[in-house]
Order: structure tokens, then C-alpha cells, then sequence
């Protein structure tokens, strides 16, 4: 039985929440105050992942970088990846928000979109 | 100069600036001007990339320039004006307000209101004190998050960040997704001022280190910087000597502190309250002079660009109506108790009838739980708001609904202060 702790972060109190597991089997958890605490610790316990933002290369315009964000939140363990793949990015104007950026971004169903205009 | 008569004047197109010029055109205002030094609207949140932004004002998670493109498409629908690329140059109190920029020139506009929304400006190394030789490499976290997130420069390899408020900790992250090595965090306070969940996200996610009750004092290297002094303090922020200790790096990155920015509103006359170091305001967010009205950052320093737009909307409305003579004119003093650093608004009359609720933004004196915030006349209690906590890092909002304004006696001061807890 290994024993894992983490601070909630739902909220401002800060619920010290602890889980233990067998292997990779989340076995038991404990410590959470409300049930967006204990859906928040299973995730951030089993797979934890993050809204990635970052920005990427513009040629032709005054605002040299183009905000992007993805969709949906990625894997925790995939960001760096992804900023490798923002990395090769290079785009002209114009760009519209939400217009997509990479599709798809490493095989995890998300996509990188842009999260401002960019005007000519 | 040409001269053009204008009926609201907004200095500074950031969330406090569109959030004002807005509500003021649909609340009657004809012409609304908004007056901005950079190339586009927006402000600091074009640099902002990262998402939170949104969820108590839109119920949703947005990033920085995401919000701010919301309110710049609001604004031009509502037929706001924006010039950009202008600076101003002052506000008279008389409300004439003088301008200069490349493509116009000298400008003069006459105001029936004035909205001050400048925000703030980060403090420095001079701020703070930091010994040493002067090598590039020294920047505010906000400069280094303008060159990297709109120029396309990073500001180096190696990185120290001292500071942990917000701030701080999303520019952590973002230098190591840029590929720079981040040395650590470094904070002089036993705690971070920074949401827990910037903690998880910026520094556990990646392994970067926070080093609480630990300071820079000194800066070393000739054209770059090649290095800097850390140093631990005790509970009172003494310094430690004989713990000494020479971290690496070719770029430090301060988050040290805002202050709001009222070079404007000092020369304008404007009455500054010391603790906020904004202007002294009302209930409207109307300051010492008839008809000039602030918020947002240069009021106070908020935590929330959400927090800023509820606060420039109530200004905006304001600035709207005063040219109808709608304002507060039997002021009375609301004054910061046991507890609490500052409140805003410092002023309040009662007795002129607002259909709006009565929004007290305060910031605590220290961490505490299961509190009231009591608001008291007289030295009687008149309203209790129990909270399950409350920090120094987090502001509190109190909305008292119409209905209890009725329960506060027009003519007398009123008292804000925290009770109970541990």
C-alpha cells in the first residue's frame, strides 16, 4: 500500500487529501470536505491533466506572438511534448479566435486554437 | 490643439477602461472616448496568456487576451470610441483633458466626465532595494511576460524569480515551458501570497522549487547578470547573516509588488488614500473632485480582473448619470476596523437612492477562519457576514442587496472590522 497526499484546489480552504493505493488501483481516499473536492483528488491522483497555454510565431503582424490554448485539458505528462509541437508553428495574419491551430495535438482529441484575433 | 467636447473620458483601455466606457454608453452617455498609450486596447491582459480568467463575471475559464476580447467587442458594438497610440498628458480638474500622439498631435477634449482606469505598474529592483553592479538581465516579471508572450523574445536561460504572488508563479511556468532552466522561487513572507492552484500548477507540475522566508539581497555580474545572493530571514523579515548562498542564473525575475498608477490623478488633485494608494472614492467610485471618477487597479490593487470590471462598471454608470446631477453629496467616512487593511469604497452617502447594491471591497490584516465582517454604525451592529476564511492575499467582496442598504442610517460613518476566527 502506498499512500499519496495532495492539497485540494477547488476552493480556498485547502482540504489535505490523502489516497492510498495498490499498484496503479486508487483503493482508498479521504480527507475531502465536498464532492467536487473528491472528483478533483481521483483525477488529480489517477490523471492529472491541464489546460496548455503558450503562444506561437507570427510573421507579418505588430503582436509578434498568437496566444493559443487547447480545448480540453491534456495529459499532465504530455505539455512539454506539446511545446515541441508548438515550437514548429509559424503562421501569417489574419487569425481568428478559436480558429484551430494544430488539431488534434499528439493524438490526445485536443486542439490548440488561437485565443485572440490578429488582424491585418 | 484642436479641442473636442466629449461627454465621458476614459484614460486607459484595459478590462477597468472598457468595463467603464461601456456601461457609461448604455446608460446615456452620447459621446465615450477611451483614450489608451499602447497600439491596441486591451492592457496587461493581452499578456496575460494564461487561463482563470472569466469564472465569476462570464461562468466559464478564459484566457487573458480571450476576456479582454470580449469587452473590445462589446465596446465597438456599443459604439465606444478608442484611440490608441495617445497619451495623456493631464486632467485638469475643470475635466479638459490634454493629449499628444503621433497621428493627432496635441489634443484637447472637454469632458462632462472623467474616468481615470491607468491600472498599475510593478515595483522595481530600486523598490526593493537589491545591492549590486547593474547587468542586463534584471526585468519585472510583467516586462519579461510582455517580451515573451506579444515581442517574441525570451529574456534568457536560467531563471530566478523572486516573489510567489501570482505574478511570480505563472511566469515561472511559462520560462520553463519556454525551455529555460528555473533556478526556483524565492519568497521573503512564510507563506505564498499565489492561489494554491497556481502552486500545484506553476511549480509542483514542473519540479521548481519555492524557498519561503528566503530573499535576494545582491546581484552579481558586469554586462549579464551571473548570479544572485539569496539569503534567509527570520519570522520578523530580518535578514540571517551567515546563510549566505550563491545561486546561478542569467536572468532574475521580480514580483515584488503593485502599485496603482496616479502620476495623473496627483497632479489632477486628486485625494490618494494611503493605504490603497488609489484615490479616496465613493460608493460611485467618484473621487475628491466633482465629476472624476476611478477604478479597477488604480483604486486598488485587485486580484481578479473580474473584480476589476464590477468595480468599472459602477463607475461607468456613475460617469453616465452625473451630467443628469445625479451624485452623492453628504458623504460619509467608511472606515477600516480591527482586522482590515483598507475598505473601498472610503466614502458613502447614504441617503441618495441607488437601485444597485453596495459593493465593499477589503483586504484582510491576516489569515484567519470562521469570521464575521461586521458592519457597524454607532458602534451597533447593522450587518454580519460570516466567511470560512479570510487572507491577506485574497481581497473580500461584500454586496450588500438595496434592501439592506435600508438598514444603515443616512448621516452617520460606518464601521467595517473582522470578528471571531482563529
Amino acid at each position: 500500500m502506498v499512500e499519496k497526499k495532495l492539497i485540494c484546489v477547488i476552493c480556498p480552504v485547502g482540504c489535505e487529501i490523502k489516497a492510498s493505493f495498490e499498484g496503479e488501483d486508487l483503493k482508498e481516499i479521504e480527507g475531502f470536505r465536498c464532492a467536487q473536492g473528491e472528483e478533483y483528488a481521483r483525477e488529480e491522483f489517477t490523471s492529472p491533466s491541464r489546460i496548455l497555454t503558450a503562444t506561437v510565431q507570427v510573421n507579418n503582424s505588430r503582436v509578434a506572438q498568437l496566444p493559443v490554448r487547447s480545448n480540453q485539458p491534456l495529459p499532465r505528462e504530455k505539455l512539454e511534448e506539446a511545446m515541441l509541437e508548438l515550437a514548429r508553428v509559424s503562421l501569417e495574419i489574419p487569425i481568428k479566435e478559436g480558429q484551430v491551430i494544430i488539431k488534434d495535438i499528439l493524438g490526445t482529441g485536443s486542439d490548440m486554437v488561437a485565443s485572440r484575433n490578429l488582424e491585418k | 490643439m484642436r479641442t473636442y467636447d466629449v461627454d465621458v473620458i476614459v484614460i486607459g483601455a484595459g478590462p477597468a477602461g472598457l468595463g467603464a466606457a461601456i456601461k457609461a454608453r448604455e446608460n446615456g452617455a452620447r459621446k465615450v472616448l477611451v483614450l489608451e498609450r499602447d497600439f491596441e486596447p486591451g492592457g496587461i491582459l493581452n499578456q496575460c496568456i494564461h487561463n482563470g480568467f472569466g469564472l465569476q463575471y462570464f461562468s466559464e475559464e478564459l484566457t487573458g487576451p480571450e476576456y479582454a476580447g470580449r469587452f473590445i467587442r462589446k465596446a465597438s458594438r456599443a459604439g465606444v470610441e478608442i484611440q490608441t497610440d495617445t497619451m495623456v498628458l493631464e486632467v485638469k480638474p475643470s475635466r479638459q483633458v490634454i493629449t499628444s500622439s503621433k497621428r493627432y498631435g496635441l489634443q484637447e477634449f472637454k469632458a462632462k466626465s472623467v474616468v481615470l482606469a491607468m491600472g498599475c505598474r510593478e515595483r522595481t529592483r530600486d523598490a526593493i532595494q537589491i545591492y549590486g553592479t547593474r547587468p542586463a538581465g534584471i526585468f519585472t516579471a510583467g516586462t519579461a511576460q510582455r517580451f515573451t508572450n506579444i515581442e517574441g523574445f525570451l529574456p534568457g536561460g536560467k531563471v530566478v524569480v523572486l516573489g510567489s504572488g501570482d505574478i511570480g508563479l505563472i511566469m515561472a511556468r511559462r520560462m520553463k515551458l519556454e525551455g529555460c532552466e528555473v533556478q526556483g522561487v524565492f519568497e521573503l513572507l512564510p507563506y505564498t501570497n499565489g492561489l494554491s492552484r497556481n502552486v500545484v500548477q506553476c511549480l509542483n507540475d514542473f519540479s521548481i522549487p519555492l524557498y519561503l522566508q528566503k530573499t535576494i539581497t545582491q546581484v552579481h555580474g558586469r554586462d549579464r547578470l551571473e548570479g544572485v545572493t539569496a539569503l534567509k530571514v527570520d519570522k520578523k523579515q530580518n535578514l540571517l547573516p551567515g546563510t549566505e548562498e550563491f545561486v546561478q542564473c542569467d536572468t532574475l525575475l521580480l514580483s515584488v509588488g503593485l502599485i496603482p498608477e496616479n502620476e495623473l490623478s496627483r497632479k489632477t488633485g486628486v485625494e490618494i488614500a494611503p493605504l490603497t494608494g488609489g484615490p479616496r472614492v465613493n460608493q460611485d467610485r467618484m473621487a475628491n473632485i466633482p465629476g472624476i471618477f476611478a477604478c479597477g487597479n488604480v483604486v486598488q490593487v485587485h486580484d481578479l480582473a473580474d473584480d476589476v470590471t464590477v468595480e468599472s462598471e459602477i463607475a461607468g454608470i456613475a460617469a453616465a448619470r452625473f451630467q443628469n446631477g445625479d451624485i452623492p453629496k453628504k458623504e460619509q467616512k467608511i472606515e477600516a476596523g480591527k482586522g482590515l487593511r483598507y475598505v473601498v469604497p472610503q466614502k458613502v452617502d447614504l441617503s441618495c437612492s441607488r437601485e444597485t447594491p453596495l459593493i465593499f471591497f477589503m483586504r484582510a490584516e491576516l489569515p484567519r477562519r470562521e469570521v464575521k465582517i461586521i458592519i457597524s454604525q454607532e458602534r451597533q451592529e447593522k450587518l454580519a457576514y460570516p466567511l470560512p476564511f479570510i487572507k491577506p492575499g485574497e481581497i473580500i467582496k461584500i454586496t450588500v442587496p438595496p434592501e439592506k442598504i435600508k438598514e444603515l442610517q443616512p448621516g452617520l460613518n460606518i464601521q467595517v472590522e473582522v470578528r471571531g476566527g482563529g
